[in-house]
C-alpha cells in the first residue's frame, strides 16, 4: 500500500514544500514508517545518480562559439547593408520582373498551344464575332508587328532582371527613387 | 571584490563588451554542455547546439532585459535547441526505416527493463544505467529531472526555463523521480553506490 503522502514526502525532501506543510511532513515522517523508508530511498536515489558522468567541453569550444558568431556577423551585415525599405523595394521589383517574365516566356507557348487548337475551333466557331477571328489570326501569325514591340518591350525588362538579381545593382534601384 | 552577476555582464555585453561575453561563456559552457549532453548524449552535438545557444544569447544582446535571470534565458535557448534536434532525429529515424540503430527508438520509447536492468547490472556500469533510466522520461519529465539534479536549477526556474506552472514542474518532477526510484530499484537497494 502506498501512503497518500508520497508526493507531499518527494516535495519535503526536495525542499519544494512551504514551511506550514513542511512541518506537517515532519510530523508524519516520524509516524509512518512507509514514508520513512520511501525517504531513504529517494536520498539514495539521489546519491545514485550522481554516477552518470556528463561531457566537458572540448578545448576548441570557445573557438567554436566565435567563429559562428563572425561568421553570423558577416551576413548580417550583407543582409541590412540594405536596409529594410530597400529590401521591400527589391522584393516588389522582383515580383513585378518574374510576373513580367512568366507572361513573356508563356505568350508564345499560349501561341503554340493555341494554333491547332484554334484550327479546330474555326470550324465550330458558330458566331463570328469581330474579335474572335482577330484574335486567332494574331496568334496564328508568327510576329505581327505589336507583337513585335511587345516582346521587345518586355525584353528590356527580361534585361533587367539580370541586373535585379545582381545585388549591388539592386541597392541602386530604390536610391534612385529616393532621389 | 565583488564578481560580477551574469546580470551585469549581460548588460555589457547589450553595450558592446566583448570581455564580459567571453567571461559568460567562460561561467556557462560547462554547465551547459552538460546539460545538452544529458538530453541528447552525444558530445558533438551538444557543443553544437551549445555554441548555437550562446550564438543566439549574443546575437539577442539588443534585446536582453533584466528582468529573468541569465541561466533561465539560456537554458530556455538550449531546451528549445536540444529537443528541436532530438524530434529531428527522432524523424530521421522514422524515415530510414530498417534500420535499427541502437540509438533513438530504443531510448526514447524504452521498454519494460526490470529483467534488463537487472542483467545489465552485472556487465554494465552504472552510469549507462542512469543514463537509460533518464533516457526513457518524457521529454519533459527529463528536462525537469536533469536541470533539478545536475544543473542545480530550483523548481521555480525550471518552470520559467519550461514555460509551465511551479505546480506543474512539482509534479513532474514527482513523476519523474517515481519513474528512476523504480526503474533504478536494484541499484538503489543493492547499496551499489
Ligand atoms: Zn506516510
Amino acid at each position: 500500500m502506498k501512503c497518500r503522502e508520497r508526493e507531499n514526502l518527494f516535495l519535503f525532501i526536495h525542499q519544494m514544500l512551504g514551511s506550514d506543510e513542511s512541518e506537517r511532513m515532519r510530523q508524519h515522517l516520524a509516524k509512518c514508517t512507509e514514508c520513512a523508508r520511501a525517504a531513504e530511498e529517494y536520498r539514495k536515489l539521489d546519491s545514485a545518480l550522481d554516477h552518470w558522468v556528463a561531457a566537458e567541453p572540448s578545448p576548441w569550444f570557445d573557438a567554436g562559439v566565435r567563429a559562428r558568431i563572425e561568421s553570423s556577423a558577416r551576413k548580417k551585415s550583407w543582409l541590412f547593408g540594405f536596409g529594410r525599405p530597400r529590401a521591400l523595394a527589391a522584393g516588389v521589383a522582383a515580383i513585378v520582373v518574374i510576373v513580367v517574365a512568366v507572361v513573356v516566356f508563356d505568350h508564345p507557348r499560349v501561341a503554340e498551344i493555341n494554333q491547332p487548337l484554334s484550327s479546330l475551333e474555326q470550324p465550330v466557331t458558330i458566331t463570328p464575332g469581330p474579335r474572335a477571328p482577330t484574335t486567332t489570326a494574331s496568334m496564328r501569325k508568327p510576329l505581327p508587328p505589336e507583337e513585335q514591340l511587345k516582346m521587345d518591350e518586355n525584353l528590356s525588362v527580361l534585361e533587367d532582371y539580370d541586373v535585379v538579381a545582381n545585388f549591388d545593382a539592386l541597392s541602386e534601384l530604390p536610391q534612385a527613387r529616393e532621389n | 571584490m565583488a564578481v560580477d552577476s551574469d546580470v551585469d555582464l549581460m548588460l555589457r555585453v547589450r553595450q558592446g563588451d566583448v570581455s564580459s561575453f567571453d567571461e559568460l561563456l567562460r561561467r556557462y559552457r560547462a554547465p551547459l554542455i552538460r546539460y545538452l549532453y544529458r538530453l541528447v548524449r552525444d558530445q558533438a552535438l551538444a557543443e553544437d547546439l551549445a555554441q548555437e545557444a550562446f550564438l543566439r544569447v549574443y546575437n539577442a544582446r539588443h534585446r536582453y532585459r533584466p528582468d529573468a535571470r541569465f541561466t533561465t534565458w539560456l537554458y530556455r535557448i538550449a531546451t528549445n535547441l536540444a529537443l528541436n534536434a532530438i524530434r529531428d532525429a527522432k524523424g530521421r529515424q522514422r524515415q530510414d526505416s530498417g534500420n535499427s540503430g541502437e540509438d533513438s527508438e530504443r531510448s526514447f520509447e524504452f521498454v519494460d527493463t526490470r529483467v534488463s536492468v537487472e542483467q545489465e547490472m552485472i556487465e554494465t556500469d552504472r552510469g549507462r544505467m542512469i543514463r537509460e533510466a533518464i533516457e526513457s522520461l518524457p521529454e519533459n519529465q527529463r528536462a525537469a529531472v536533469i536541470l533539478h539534479k545536475y544543473q542545480d536549477v530550483d523548481y521555480r526556474q525550471i518552470a520559467k526555463v519550461l514555460k509551465v506552472s511551479e505546480s506543474a514542474v512539482k509534479s513532474l518532477l514527482f513523476r519523474a523521480y517515481e519513474t528512476l526510484r523504480v526503474r533504478l530499484e536494484p541499484l538503489v537497494r543493492e547499496g551499489l553506490l
